[in-house]
């Protein structure tokens, strides 16, 4: 079950973990994805979580909004 | 004290939301019964039953599901699916039964049926959404967020491949 917890709640709660101002996080996340490019093997799936879950955090944030893709059939855009 | 209940609906929309729960769960793999229930589970919004055989296997969808499908603020119909459709795939999928661990702790089970949803899921909203709560579960186990990070990186890339 993905419990009753709220997706807000959720991600407030992982974005007070990281103690870093928006700017510092942004700067992590991108570290992390260039060493993970860097290695003698990419590591593309490690890569593409780092760039989702930088997105997830810091995104709206610190960055111009962008205009939502049009989703495939399996997921489901809210606005 | 009087417990949250789901606001009546006709027996059509009953219908339409039973047909759409079991379009999603089929377009994510699963296999079994999909029953939609018009009552609050206040576990989250649906529940994946293991059965005898993967086509006895049940998807139970409940009114939260819905409720929190239309909160721009919750999580999709379709991430909250997809999680049940992780735990089958836990259960079902013959390389993940062989190569992952036979007991693991109910959290961790719940932080691996995320990251699967992840992979299932094609839209980048709910793939974020799905791994922001794979780290929330696992710094739930008191880890620190950058290893937490490192844990959800490394757990993915596993499922990834093994998938």
């Amino acid at each position: 079950m993905i419990g009753p917890t709220k997706l807000t709640t959720i991600r407030a709660g992982v974005r007070a973990s990281f103690r870093m101002t928006d700017g510092e996080l942004l700067a992590w996340f991108n570290r992390q994805m260039q060493d993970a490019a860097q290695r003698p093997k990419p590591d593309s799936c490690a890569i593409e979580t780092l760039r989702l879950l930088r997105d997830a955090l810091v995104k709206e944030t610190t960055r111009p909004a962008t205009r939502r893709k049009t989703r495939k059939l399996t997921s489901r855009t809210k606005h | 004290m009087t417990q949250p209940r789901p606001r009546p609906i006709p027996a059509a929309a009953r219908n339409a939301r039973q047909r759409r729960a079991a379009r999603i769960a089929r377009r994510l793999g699963f296999t079994g019964q999909v029953e939609y229930r018009h009552v609050y589970s206040q576990a989250g919004g649906a529940q994946y039953g293991l059965a005898a055989s993967p086509e006895q296997d049940l998807l139970i969808v409940y009114a939260e599901a819905f409720d929190r499908d239309a909160d721009p603020d919750d999580f999709s119909l379709e991430c909250i699916l997809a999680h049940e459709r992780g735990h089958q795939l836990l259960a079902r999928h013959p390389r993940l039964t062989r190569n992952l661990p036979a007991t693991w702790s109910g959290v961790t089970e719940e932080i691996v049926a995320s990251l699967l949803a992840s992979l299932l899921l094609d839209g980048e909203e709910d793939q974020r959404n799905l791994l922001l709560k794979a780290v929330f579960e696992a710094e739930n186990q008191s880890l620190e967020s950058e290893r937490a990070t490192a844990l959800i990186l490394e757990l993915r890339a596993l499922l990834e491949k093994i998938l």
